[in-house]
């Protein structure tokens, strides 16, 4: 069945038919782990590394990593897979016609945000490669060099994802190789540096080990609701709930804590969670240059995954349904590139927190959507209704928004910010023994439920 | 953002029908909820007790 004659099914927003739905687990599993593995690997590494050792930072990581996938898949899950339909599309039985916006501007900044930063990353290491290769001298790196690779990393995205979700699929078939390389180099560390990895002390833990614990569990939890935009548009190629469970808490949840053990292991032995500064250390220049291969491809696989899924949110847009897929494209790439061409260092220093108050609303926003499906709606949803936003329809609500989604939104941004303050790591409460991410949840999926027998007892009046 | 004043298209109403057909057996089934408990919740409850017992709970 074709969309309107000329565009292929993955690159409209419309539902999937069960005849396009064609991933199977192995598929889906490889583009979702190329896709969760990239440079915030080793990040979210070094500030788990920050306040637990080793072993306990693995296991707390895992922990959160493995928990916060699973409220991501039973978030957004059950629609994507059950109708075909991405994450955004899927936020309107909460959030109504129109005020879908609000997970969609979500969406929209942290996927641009973040993947402007690792095509920055992307070009910064690239540009080290070719020194590292001998190229370029390390005295004269050209200055128009990284916004050079910035803008031909845009380029190559561009074309690759002309293809839709099968570009983003090929990508990854090759891209997946860096998953082992990154393996090879955590065996590399632990193997070498075991004692002194056993022994190492984390820098700023506080006197507090209950804290410091619940810490390395909430960073797992945080780190992988933050995948949520991601999901969507990816599990709606698959054929049913079934092929998508083992794919996603496997294929996206597992190589996160793994691959940010490397970071974790460097900054407790070597004080360093770039595996390209570490490994030199560890094996030699040859061995930085795999790293640093690394890198640059595991940022591109990420980067790939995540314009797909932002462009195809832009399709819920009215005036952007039939434009053409490339026009779209271009108007996602965009800022991604002037951000990496014309500031990539203030970017750098300001947006980081930024969007880490941004990553704040998606514990809730699962939150909501989990109680919505199970509690409120007890899994009976329209989808004609999703694409119907003419006044009247069952999802219209006031005005094309729901208050009771959107108040409970809030009231989650504030338990957590509360509960923890993204920016400053100073918590309170409950905090030590609950984490932030859950209490935000379920503080957003109860206000959900109780405002909206609110609103249906109103109505029935 | 506009809303659509007229009908659905036919080609998405056409699609609506054929996504929406038996799309209850497409949700999560006994296995999938299986996977997930012992994946999401229970091999996380079992990792936090063992890095628990490692010493990295509350100092006594």
């Amino acid at each position: 069945m074709s969309l309107r004659g000329d565009a292929p099914a993955d690159e409209s927003v419309w539902p999937l038919v069960p005849a396009e739905r064609r991933w199977g687990p192995w598929r889906l599993g490889v583009t979702l782990a190329t896709a969760a593995a990239a440079t915030w690997c080793y990040l979210i590494g070094e500030s788990v590394g920050g306040y637990l050792g080793f072993g306990a930072g693995a296991l707390a990581l895992t922990a959160g990593c493995m928990i916060g996938m699973l409220l991501v898949l039973l978030a957004g899950g059950p629609l994507s897979v059950r109708f075909g339909i991405d994450s955004i599309a899927a936020t309107k039985p909460q959030f109504g016609t129109r005020g879908w916006v609000i997970p969609a501007a979500l969406q929209a900044v942290s996927i641009i945000g973040w993947n402007s930063l690792l095509i920055i990353f992307f070009a910064k290491s690239a540009t080290q490669f070719a020194v590292a290769l001998g190229l370029v001298s390390p005295e004269a790196v050209p200055r128009a060099l990284v916004p050079a690779l910035t803008l031909l990393a845009c380029g190559v995205i561009f074309v690759a994802l002309t293809r839709g979700a099968t570009g983003v699929s090929a990508v990854s078939n090759i891209l997946v190789a860096h998953v082992l390389v990154g393996l090879w180099m955590l065996y590399l560390i632990v193997t070498r540096r075991w004692p002194e990895l056993i022994a190492a002390v984390p820098a700023v833990a506080t006197p507090d080990r209950l804290w410091n614990y619940t810490t390395g569990v909430e960073l797992g939890v945080a780190t992988t609701l933050s995948w949520w935009p991601y999901v969507g548009a990816m599990i709606r190629m698959a054929p049913n709930g079934r092929s998508v469970v083992l794919p996603v808490m496997l294929g996206m949840g597992a190589p996160v804590p793994l691959l940010s053990l490397i970071g974790l292991a460097g900054v407790l032995v070597l004080k360093s969670s770039d595996p390209a500064q570490w490994l030199r250390t560890v094996g030699g220049p040859v061995y930085a240059l795999v790293a640093l291969g690394f890198v640059t491809a595991a940022n591109f696989g990420t980067a790939i995954a995540g314009i797909y899924a932002s462009t195809l949110g832009l399709r819920n847009f009215r005036a952007l349904e039939r434009r053409p897929w490339r026009v779209l494209l271009a108007l996602t790439l965009a800022p991604v590139a002037f951000v990496g061409i014309a500031i990539p260092e203030l970017f750098f220093a300001g947006f980081g927190n930024f969007l880490a108050l941004i990553g704040v609303a998606f514990a809730p926003l699962c939150g909501i959507q989990i109680a919505d499906y199970y509690v409120v709606r007890r899994r009976q949803v329209s989808l004609r209704a999703i694409y119907d936003d003419r006044p009247g329809s069952p999802y219209h609500f006031w005005h094309g928004v729901n208050l009771a989604a959107v108040v409970a939104l809030g009231a989650g941004c504030a338990a957590y910010v509360l509960l923890l303050n993204p920016l400053t790591y100073q918590s309170s409460g409950p905090y030590r023994y609950l984490t932030a991410s859950l209490p935000a949840a379920l503080v957003a999926g109860v206000a959900h439920v109780l405002l909206s027998r609110l609103q249906r007892a109103r109505h029935a009046a | 953002m506009a809303e659509r004043d007229a009908p659905l298209p036919p080609a998405l109403a056409e699609r609506l029908a054929a996504a929406e057909r038996d799309s209850a057996d497409r949700d999560f089934d006994a296995t999938s909820w299986a996977w997930m408990l012992i994946l999401g919740a229970l091999l996380p409850l079992v990792l936090i007790m063992a890095g628990w017992l490692l010493g990295a709970g509350p100092a006594t």
